[in-house]
């Protein structure tokens, strides 16, 4: 993912052409006319032998002379830098953000103007900023002076205070002579990307049991078998299955051979997560339940990896970046948990298919003894049937119902466990990662 | 009190007091002339123009205080604005045209109206001076009414440059060439300080306007002090270089100039003198005590009573007793008052800034300035300067950047402007060899600029950045745009000059 962001981050990074912006009628007279005017007044001092007249035509030529040398080269040569120290955070935490501008020429410059597209969400500390015309958008404004062959480096710290993938730009920066008479801005439009992981909290304090929550997995020891670790074969008998078969070591051996595998002490805990808030066929979110479910999968992923089980994570959602299905297959590598969290950063409340065709069309790719657990501010019909089926079919299924508003569920079949809507999670503290 | 004392240290004493001051400034340095122009044009009975500048600065600066402090719609309160505008004219009139009359004296105004009507058979000086005064009356009020935005600033200055081109023309008609001289050393100045005082209120107007265009933030800094180095170092170079380049032309300007600093220098001698008149006193006395004392010590007779310096010189006061006061005297006086508003202006400016900079630190955010200046990299940006500058009217070589093969060498005159990536890229590896960090054939790009950001460490983020652009045209086939090409040019520039900071090895 790390590689993913810079990769595009890369891409962006474009930088347009300058233009020259600012009041025309202004620039026009010294712009346009400014070597007619000192020509004029030149010559008639001369043939008058006016010196006074020669001043006022040479204060012309060199006032208009240095606001010209400004308009040309003011942006040329200077390297706008912006970087997020840390790039990842929880909520709640603080990164700083800094804009680095340099100027490589003998020509200082008197103004500089940056205006930082910036995310609303995020929270600055320290700095001025002005609205966007864009929706959730706000530019940070920076007026800086450079002198020659120099460079400032500015930071501004900010506090998380919202979960997402946030991104930083475009830029427009602006500069000019010093009398502004002329005025010059080009844009740069690389991208940052600031990536808030979601608070992971304690599984008492969201209302669900941790202990055995979600299977055993000292009872199912031995139960099961890794098929990637194979520890080697023997005879063929009755009941066998063909799958099983070591057809080079049965060539070699001229009869039969079945592989023996290990037998693997880990389960599997697959969670679905449905960012559907409201009654299907209409359109919107209740954010405070949105985010309650997004924390409740990230903190079962927490326990799940630092538990023991091998955990993935299904969302009926695409990711920002790249723009993949959200599908994290069970795992117990020591990214995994970054890896959901990173995922779960960037859920939008928006749903690109239905949970239960999500969760019918994974179900048949998980291992046999996985728990399913299912994570949904709105059980669907449809849903609870295919749990049942599910559950019917031998699988462990457990239902975290947000809000826990429905009572159609039966306890009976399915483990089923309510949040309430009303969990202060905002001041919930952030669990420390486990499980690494 | 502390309230008070908080709005105070908090004033914004460059946009509340710094611009309006240069724009005043600029307005009289315009009008001043064209009261020179009348009492040479009309030969008026005394040798006077008919308002000083204090006077002009006094009848602007009054109306724009009013104006700008006693702001309210209220029919009194327009009422109490006129009068004091008023009776501000009528001071100056009184200062300026007195006729030896009591300074209370309603007799004034009898003399007055007999100068009025006096000026229907002879023109008098004080016809020019009232309409003078009403019209930087008008104007003072209308700058104490408006933001002093650039705009406005501008169209004043526009207004000041033509009058003044329109004064030297109306001169030259009116009274012949002969008057050059003369008009050159009355002038010349007050040009010179129209232009710096005009140039200063626009920098001050433009920073303004960026800044309230930026944010409504009142407590904004307005500028810092690498500004104000830049906004001196640039108005004071135009004017000097202007005043040298026009002195050229007139012997009599030269003068003039040599003449108003050997006046100036002349008096700071004399202030000095005074100065260390009381150190001359102390000396005095302490020679007269070392020799008393070594006198006890000896038991020799004590020294004379001490005799202090006659400060009052009897003749030398005699001389100035009876010396009437020379123009030269007023020239120098105008002069040394005009050199108290300037270091006022920029004394006021310097510590308004740096009372912005210690409450910037305290509040703003964390700010690091480096430098990155080298004399060869300077001389290597003048060399690239001067040949943009003269590949003008140079026969043009695009044609031969257009091959595409790798060059062995190039000229400085190949350099400029490439578009094309593949061949900067190209040139970019001959100049990192020719410097000792050559390519090796089975590096990849990426190594390459690892291997050069050691070297350089400066230039590791530009060349990683042309690495990347590089990469995509080379490998990638992208056809890079006119921008791509353009950042690349510029990436390789800044390269260049690191590069050829470095010991050549060949």
């Amino acid at each position: 993912m790390a590689d993913g962001l810079d990769e595009i981050t890369l891409l962006k990074d474009e930088v347009s052409s300058t233009r020259r912006v600012g009041n025309e009628s202004i620039s026009r007279i010294i712009g346009n006319y400014w070597l007619f005017t000192f020509a004029v007044l030149l010559i008639i001092s001369l043939l008058t032998k006016q010196t006074p007249l020669l001043l006022i035509s040479m204060l012309f030529f060199f006032t208009g002379g240095v606001a010209r040398l400004w308009d040309r080269y003011c942006l040329s040569r200077i390297e706008y830098r912006r970087r997020l120290r840390p790039n990842r955070a929880f909520i709640g935490d603080e990164v700083y953000l800094e804009i680095e501008l340099t100027n490589r020429k003998p020509l200082p410059l008197p103004w500089v103007r940056i205006d930082d597209e910036l995310p609303l969400e995020i929270e600055l500390l320290k700095g001025r900023t002005s609205p966007s015309h864009r929706e959730k958008r706000m530019f940070l404004n920076d007026f800086l002076s450079l002198g020659w062959y120099h460079r400032i480096t500015r930071r501004y710290p900010l506090r998380c205070t919202q979960r997402g993938l946030f991104h930083f730009g475009p830029t427009s920066i602006r500069s000019g002579d010093i009398f502004g008479i002329f005025s010059r801005e080009m844009e740069t439009f690389k991208m940052n990307y600031l990536m808030v992981y979601p608070k992971i909290v304690s599984l008492e304090k969201l209302g669900i049991p941790s202990k055995q929550a979600f299977g055993e997995i000292r009872t199912r020891q031995h139960i099961f078998e890794d098929p990637v670790l194979t520890l080697g074969i023997r005879d063929y008998q009755t009941g066998d299955s063909l799958k099983r078969i070591h057809w080079k070591a049965t060539a070699r051996h001229g009869k039969l051979q079945t592989k023996i595998f290990e037998p693997t002490t880990t389960t599997d805990m697959s969670i679905f997560l449905d960012v559907r808030t409201i009654k299907p066929s209409l359109w919107g979110s209740r954010p405070d339940l949105f985010e309650l479910a997004i924390i409740a999968a990230a903190s079962i992923s927490s326990y799940g990896i630092s538990a023991g089980y091998r955990t993935g994570l299904y969302v009926n959602q695409r990711k920002q970046i790249p723009d993949v299905p959200i599908r994290i297959p069970p795992g117990q590598h020591k990214d995994q948990l970054m890896q959901i969290l990173e995922a779960l950063a960037q859920v939008l409340p928006f749903e690109t298919m239905p949970i239960d065709r999500l969760v019918r069309n994974e179900s048949q790719n998980l291992a046999w003894g996985s728990t399913m657990v299912v994570i949904t501010a709105m059980p669907t019909d449809a849903l609870l049937s295919t749990l049942f089926n599910m559950r019917k079919g031998g699988r462990r299924v457990v239902l975290i119902l947000i809000g826990g508003t429905r009572t159609a569920v039966s306890g009976e079949s399915l483990t089923v466990y309510n949040i309430r809507e009303d969990i202060p999670w905002r001041d919930m503290e952030t669990l420390p990662i486990t499980g690494v | 009190m502390p309230a008070f004392l908080n709005r105070v240290a908090n004033f914004d004493w460059t946009t509340g007091v710094i611009s309006p001051l240069t724009v005043i400034l600029m307005e009289v340095f315009w009008i001043y002339p064209w009261l020179v122009w009348s009492r040479e044009m009309f030969s008026f009975n005394y040798p006077y123009t008919p308002l000083n500048l204090g006077s002009l600065i006094f009848l602007i600066g009054v109306p724009f205080l009013v104006s700008r402090f006693l702001q309210g719609s209220r029919k009194s309160l327009r009422w109490i604005k006129l009068a004091i505008v008023m009776v501000t004219i009528l001071i100056v009139l009184r200062v300026e045209y007195g006729g030896g009359i009591s300074l209370f004296s309603g007799q004034w105004f009898i003399y007055l109206g007999r100068l009025i009507r006096d000026s229907f058979t002879i023109f008098q000086p004080v016809i020019p001076a009232m309409v003078v005064a009403i019209y930087l009356s008008w104007r003072g009020i209308r700058m104490g009414y408006s933001n002093l935005f650039f705009t406005d600033i501008y169209r004043s200055f526009l207004l000041g440059m033509t009058a003044l081109i329109l004064l030297i023309i109306v001169w030259t008609t009116s009274m012949g060439t002969g008057t050059i001289e003369n008009l050159t050393s009355t002038v010349g100045l007050q040009v010179a300080g129209f232009f710096f005082f005009g140039l200063i209120a626009l920098a001050l107007g433009n920073l303004q306007s960026i800044r309230q265009r930026m944010i409504r933030d009142k407590a904004a800094p307005l500028s810092n002090r690498r500004w104000v180095i830049i906004l001196f170092g640039i108005i004071g170079g135009i004017v000097v270089l202007a005043g040298g380049v026009a002195s050229i032309f007139s012997p009599g300007f030269i003068t003039m100039i040599t003449q108003a600093i050997g006046y100036f220098f002349q008096a700071l001698t004399r202030v000095i003198h005074y100065v260390l008149i009381p150190l001359e006193y102390l000396a005095g006395g302490l020679v007269y005590v070392v020799q008393w004392l070594l006198s006890l010590i000896r038991g020799a007779t004590p020294p004379k009573p001490y005799e202090p310096p006659d400060f009052f010189d009897p003749g030398e006061l005699e001389a100035l007793e009876y010396q009437p006061v020379s123009v030269d005297i007023v020239l120098i006086l105008k002069w040394v008052f005009f050199a108290i508003i300037v270091i006022a202006v920029i004394y006021l400016l310097f510590k308004s800034l740096s009372r912005l900079r210690f409450t910037r630190e305290a509040a703003e955010v964390e700010e690091i300035s480096e430098s990155l200046w080298s004399w060869p990299g300077f001389i290597e940006d003048l060399f690239m300067f001067f040949h943009s500058l003269f590949d003008r009217w140079r026969p043009k070589r695009k044609k031969l950047l257009q091959v595409s093969s790798a060059p062995g060498w190039y000229t400085e005159n190949d350099i400029q402007n490439i578009k094309n990536i593949r061949e900067i890229y190209r040139h970019l590896l001959w100049d990192a060899s020719e410097h000792g960090i050559h390519h090796r054939s089975y590096e990849t790009p990426y190594e390459f600029a690892g291997r050069l950001g050691i070297t350089l460490p400066d230039g590791s983020v530009p060349m990683n950045e042309l690495t990347d652009i590089y990469v995509n045209v080379r490998y990638g086939e992208i056809n890079a745009g006119d921008t791509k090409s353009e950042q690349a040019n510029s990436l390789w520039k800044t390269l260049r000059r690191l590069i050829l900071g470095l010991k050549k090895t060949r």
